[in-house]
């Protein structure tokens, strides 16, 4: 098991080196540098070079790789040079836990309707109860997710002022200087200990979990109950349903326990895209998460932020989807790796 | 990643000559399914129709009558230019399906060909053409595309161009692990033992039957292209003449006015989509039960 | 949902009234007095509150969560464009002058007590006031005033395109400025020596670029280097909030009450002030109706009877200081056409523009001066919506219909004087269609390329607008229409070429010059009409729309005085209680 999982992570540096060449070769295509940037609209064609040069755009692109590769070794991924000129690695810390924090509150609700429902409808199937969740998940991954969240904000936060309509926690109740890891639920709850703040924050993860936790929740509804429904089939169910076992004992000891496998699978993956960042879900909630924060860069041509920013989630990427292999293997003794 | 993907283990693939025919006959008794082919065929009928059913042309209109209320003369009211939003909503089906079709052909295209390749030429080539999929599939998704769209500019194809770069690589991967699987299946077996070259049993005998998944992926990708064309529109890329109807870029800028003037009508274009996109996932789904003949139930 | 819509009803007309009074704060008057200050006169009150509310004076405390509409870009003063790192500079940091809140051109005092104006406008002395500390406890003396005026000056090249304010109102750095030295010549006395006069000089020294901001923090931060930490982790001045440590980039940046506030007329009420980035105009809207946010800036005109709505929302205006319009390049075909100029300015609906995109907000302009200035000069630009006439001129002009045109608009990006850019061009093609014209719909993002390319003289029909940073002509058409700074598309233009406008008018060139630098306001005014006379006979523009820009706040609120100028001084701000 540890060998496999080294030998996964020896894999990930030729994925990200590969990765960091192609963004390398992405960006000189685009036109421009961040020298546009850098000296505002007003600068003369002269300076523009000048700080080309300084800052070394006009060499071919495969030396600049090659600098940045050495510089990303040693942890410095180079300055964002639109809106707050932060070092990339700190502002990616910065907001990292936002995104954590989002991802979290999405695959909470997925999991925590998803799972329910997917083995209730397994168990009663062609009932209305299993209609009605085949046509909940359609629905989730059919309406885009702006338009879901969008119609989440005006409902509950415009209308009926129930939950707040967008932000991580109410500004004017409570501030976070203290710490500073971001991570406002651990903050409030451990560091604080302050249950008001600890369920403001959770109050403010309600309508974009739900935005963001729907397409994820469809997925874990439907693997759930197709395993179920697998799981049911299988010999040693019958035995056990035969033996004359309780129903609530062959659910918890047999089938559970065996439909997991698949159902944890998909949680891992659609965790590890969540953590990519969520554009759309992070624009409607003026959520400041890395999704925001990477579209800004690529529209603001922010070569340090999309190059390394895009590393950075890949490499989060490809550890959640190792993370996703190990629980795989380790809750499935019948598989090895060699 | 995919429902497809997931429930669908490349083994299945291995099918049978008769395959398409029992398909069919399995797809019309799915009702799941035949209902998503009729909302796509009023989709599609609506975007090629549009000039014959709407009432007025995408753009007539005058900025004195906006977000009139719907009337008999404006069944859905008008937007914000002072034009029909029914007329509109009928032409922007032409965008969202000019989309949806030409980044999955991309990308199908594409994908299919760079999978199918990787497959069966096998060993170091695959090794790393599979590599480098990883490398595109561990990019966060819609900022991909996003990424891409900003480089190329605006235009619809562009914006298509975008996604299917998003969805070659899902593409590849299915087409290569049916082909690993077809690889050592007995026909291809007999095939080559039969003395038959190699581009031949991949054109002939391999790559029909690997299609099978491809076909309910590519379906199924309709729907997220759609879907992500409008997520595209909302934040801000859309085509490079704005009076082209699009969806996503309406139901934003309806949505912006709910309170002043657009009323519930901002929620027209959102079920245009929510209904074309339901289509596709529908009739993947069904497709999928069709032609797996172990997802019987 | 429906009933706070009919408690809206019964509000309405408390809520225009407060509107009404908020747009009667003081109008810009019309010259810049370049007088000696009124000495210790009493500054700006509370009381200048838009809405008085009848449960008394003002109450110190609270939090007040501003809705902005993006991060700021930087809080280091000299490299400040944008709005928003205005706003939130504009707290931090004194500068020697202030604008009276809410005035365009009314000069009071603020680091500097008092001032003196010699050597034919040549020569400024500042005399400062007494015992001014910076948030980092070193004093504001003179030494430290002329260190912030040196930099102005002296900057490294790389970083000279950054500064904007100090390039424009000095005409450029090192021996190009137009300052030739700033020393200390007493513990409070600066002499700021210029080589030529500028009418406008002491009205710039209000802007927030031209703010003090401490020596040591610059220097122990490195600010003049491209990758300094200066702004986010030590912006430090003498003003009435200061900076500790809460800026978390996307999410919120907090200041907090400076207890040691100098000016003590006008300590701050408030406790602390949140800025909050919200991108989209209509999330500000439902973030201030949802109770997330007490006030913000920039509401889309469209979303006003939203605001006018709810009871428990109220609308600041403010005086029209922003001018939008259709520009011309003369050296683009068939834009040198005299004829097909005017064909577009008879083709458009003014009216119409402003009835649906600037409801309230704006009226139909026919300059890019302001009624209020007195240099405005009426009909100095021809044309008035007539669709048989811009045919008529179409036709005879060197391009007869269907004249095939670019029409050119930003993407991303929402300017009070062009909320909705894409918008308005949709509703101007059938304008320009019926015309005659066939219009080819021509987009850039606002940030990457439109504003370079525009400045350089690449397109031919355009939508641009101006704020002014104050009330005077010189920070309007005396930027417009100057010799541009920028090349030409790469060819540094010899003559009086604008390449904006590619106007090569030698005349009104040299009229302008003289109106600039003229001292005397009514010799001023009248070389301002001539000049502004034979400027717009050559229709380099079609102006569009004046526009006001429009806060909106809770009724909890008060002391927000809104300026033309978006000097808003956040001091003067108090919450009521519920």
């Amino acid at each position: 098991m540890l060998k496999f999982i080294v030998r996964r992570l020896i894999m990930l540096a030729p994925i990200l080196l590969g990765l960091s060449l192609v963004m390398a070769f992405f960006l000189h295509l685009l036109p421009g540098t961040p020298c546009a940037n850098i000296l505002g609209e007003r600068a003369t064609a002269a300076q523009l070079q000048k700080c080309e040069h300084n800052l070394g755009y006009d060499r071919p692109p495969i030396v600049q790789w090659a600098d940045y590769v050495v510089n990303a070794v040693q942890l410095d991924f180079g300055t964002s040079f639109s809106g707050a000129r932060l070092p990339v690695l700190d502002a990616f810390l910065q907001r990292f836990p936002a995104t954590i924090e989002l991802t979290l509150a999405a695959m909470l609700f997925a999991v925590g309707v998803g799972i329910p429902l997917g083995i209730a409808a397994a168990k009663r199937r062609q009932s209305l109860l299993d209609g009605a969740a085949t046509v909940v998940s359609l629905i989730g991954i059919s309406i885009p997710i702006f338009f879901l969240g969008l119609i989440l904000v005006y409902v509950f936060g415009v209308w009926l002022h129930w939950l707040p309509a967008g932000g991580r926690f109410d500004l004017r109740e409570f501030d976070f200087k203290g710490a500073g890891t971001n991570f406002l639920l651990w903050e409030s709850l451990v560091i604080d200990r302050d249950p008001a703040k600890f369920l403001d924050v959770v109050g403010h993860l309600i309508l974009p979990g739900i935005t963001l936790g729907t397409i994820p929740l469809a997925f874990v509804m439907r693997i759930t109950r197709s395993a179920v429904i697998e799981v049911l089939n299988e010999d040693y169910v019958r035995t056990a349903r035969a033996k004359g076992l309780s129903a609530r004992r062959i659910d918890s000891r047999h089938v559970l326990r065996n439909a997991l496998l698949p159902v944890v699978t998909v949680i891992g993956l659609q965790s590890g895209l969540l953590l990519g960042g969520a554009v759309l879900t992070e624009t409607v909630y003026s959520w400041g998460g890395v999704g925001t924060w990477l579209f800004t860069a690529a529209v603001d041509k922010d070569y340090a932020v999309i190059q390394s920013g895009t590393l950075l989630l890949a490499s989060v990427f490809v550890l959640v989807n190792l993370a996703v292999d190990v629980s795989y293997a380790f809750l499935n003794p019948r598989i090895r790796y060699a | 990643m995919s429902i497809a993907q997931l429930e669908m283990p490349a083994q299945s693939a291995i099918v049978s000559r008769g395959l398409w025919r029992d398909a069919a006959r399995r797809l019309r008794r799915n009702r799941a399914g035949m209902v998503g082919l009729v909302l796509i065929a009023l989709f599609v009928f609506v975007a090629i129709a549009a000039p014959l059913i709407a009432p007025y042309g995408p753009n007539v209109g005058r900025i004195q009558d906006k977000f009139l209320p719907p009337s008999p003369e404006h069944l859905l009211g008008t937007d914000l230019q002072g034009r029909d939003l029914l007329s509109r909503i009928l032409f922007g089906a032409r965008s969202s399906l000019y989309v949806g079709l030409l980044s999955v052909s991309i990308g199908f295209g594409v994908g299919v060909t760079y999978g199918a390749l990787a497959g069966f030429i096998g060993g170091w080539i695959d090794f790393w053409a599979m590599r480098f999929v990883d490398i595109v599939l561990a990019m966060p998704g819609l900022l991909l595309t996003i990424a891409i769209v900003v480089w190329l500019g605006p235009g619809l194809d562009r914006i298509a161009f975008a996604i299917a770069v998003g969805n070659m690589p899902i593409f590849a991967r299915i087409v290569r692990s049916s082909i690993l699987a077809l690889k050592e299946s007995d026909f291809v077996l007999a095939a080559r033992s039969m003395g038959a070259s190699s581009p031949r049993i991949l054109l002939a005998h391999v790559l029909p039957n690997a299609l099978t998944p491809v076909i309910v992926q590519a379906t199924l990708t309709l729907a997220t292209a759609i879907i992500d064309a409008a997520g595209l529109q909302f934040l801000g890329f859309g085509d490079q003449d704005p009076g082209i109807p699009e969806w996503g870029a309406m139901l934003t800028d309806t949505f912006r006015y709910i309170q002043a003037g657009a009323t519930f009508t901002a929620l027209f274009p959102g079920m245009a989509i929510v209904i074309s996109v339901l289509g596709f996932n529908l009739l993947g789904d069904g497709l999928r039960e069709s032609l797996d003949p172990r997802l019987k139930r | 949902m429906q009933k706070p819509r009919l408690l809206a009803v019964a509000f309405a007309a408390a809520l225009v009234f407060s509107a009404c009074q908020a747009q009667a704060t003081p109008t810009p008057t019309a010259q810049p007095t370049p007088t000696p200050p009124p000495g210790e006169t009493a500054g700006p009150t509370p009381t200048a509150a838009p809405t008085p509310t009848p449960s008394g004076g003002p109450v110190s405390g609270g939090t007040l969560i501003f809705g902005a509409s993006s991060d700021p870009a930087t809080l280091d003063v000299v490299q400040i464009q944008d709005g928003e790192s205005f706003r939130i500079a504009q707290q931090i940091y004194d500068t020697l002058l202030r604008l009276k809140p809410g005035s365009a051109s009314e000069l009071e005092s603020g680091l500097a007590k008092t001032w003196d104006v010699t050597d034919g406008g040549t020569t400024i002395v500042f005399h400062l006031e007494e015992g001014v500390k910076f948030h980092d406890g070193t004093p504001a003396d003179a030494e430290a005033i002329a260190f912030n005026v040196n930099r102005w000056k002296n900057m490294p090249e790389e970083l000279q395109g950054l500064q904007y304010y100090p390039g424009a109102v000095f005409g450029g750095f090192g021996d190009d400025s137009n300052i030739i030295s700033a020393e200390a010549t007493g513990d409070l006395d600066v002499t700021m020596k210029l080589k030529n006069p500028r009418s406008d000089i002491l009205l710039a020294m209000t802007l927030i670029p031209f703010g003090i901001q401490s020596p040591k923090a610059l220097t122990d931060h490195e600010a003049d280097k491209a990758d300094s930490d200066y702004w986010q982790t030590a912006p430090t001045g003498t003003g009435p909030f200061k900076f500790e440590g809460d800026f978390v980039a996307g999410d919120h940046y907090t200041i907090v009450r400076n207890d040691d506030y100098w000016d003590e007329m006008h300590p701050a009420y408030l406790d602390e002030v949140v800025f909050k980035p919200i991108a989209d105009g209509t999330q500000r809207v439902a973030a201030l109706q949802a109770g997330t946010v007490d006030i913000i800036d920039q509401v889309d005109p469209n979303l006003i009877p939203q605001i006018d709505g709810d009871a428990n929302l109220q609308r600041l205006n403010r005086t029209p200081m922003n001018s939008g319009w259709i520009g011309f390049n003369q050296r683009q075909e068939p834009f040198d056409d005299l004829d097909v100029r005017m064909a577009v300015a008879y083709a458009i609906d003014k009216q119409a523009i402003v009835d649906a995109f600037f409801p309230g907000v704006g009226q139909p302009a026919d300059s890019d001066m302001f009624p209020s200035f007195a240099a405005y000069e009426p009909g100095a630009f021809p044309g008035e919506y007539n669709t048989a006439k811009a045919k008529e001129l179409l036709e005879g002009s060197s391009c007869p219909p269907p004249c095939a045109i670019d029409f050119w608009y930003p993407d991303e990006v929402s300017r009070p004087y062009m909320v909705d850019p894409k918008g308005e061009f949709e509703a101007m093609r059938p304008m320009l269609e019926a015309a005659g014209f066939a219009v080819t719909p021509q987009h850039k993002p606002w940030r990457q390329g439109y504003l370079t390319d525009e400045a350089n003289g690449a397109y031919g029909l355009f939508l641009i607008g101006w704020i002014y940073d104050y009330g005077d002509p010189a920070n309007g058409p005396g930027i417009f229409y100057s010799k541009s700074t920028a090349e030409c598309g790469g060819v540094v233009p010899t003559g009086p070429i604008n390449c904006e406008y590619g106007q090569e008018n030698q005349a009104a060139y040299d009229l302008m010059q003289q109106a600039i630098a003229e001292a005397d306001p009514a010799k001023a005014t009248d070389l301002w009409k001539q000049t502004m006379k034979m400027i717009g006979a050559d229709l380099p523009k079609v102006p569009l729309v004046w526009t006001f820009g429009v806060l909106a706040a809770t009724t909890q609120v008060n002391g927000y005085v809104p300026s033309p100028t978006q000097s808003e001084y956040f001091n003067l701000v108090w919450k009521s209680a519920d």
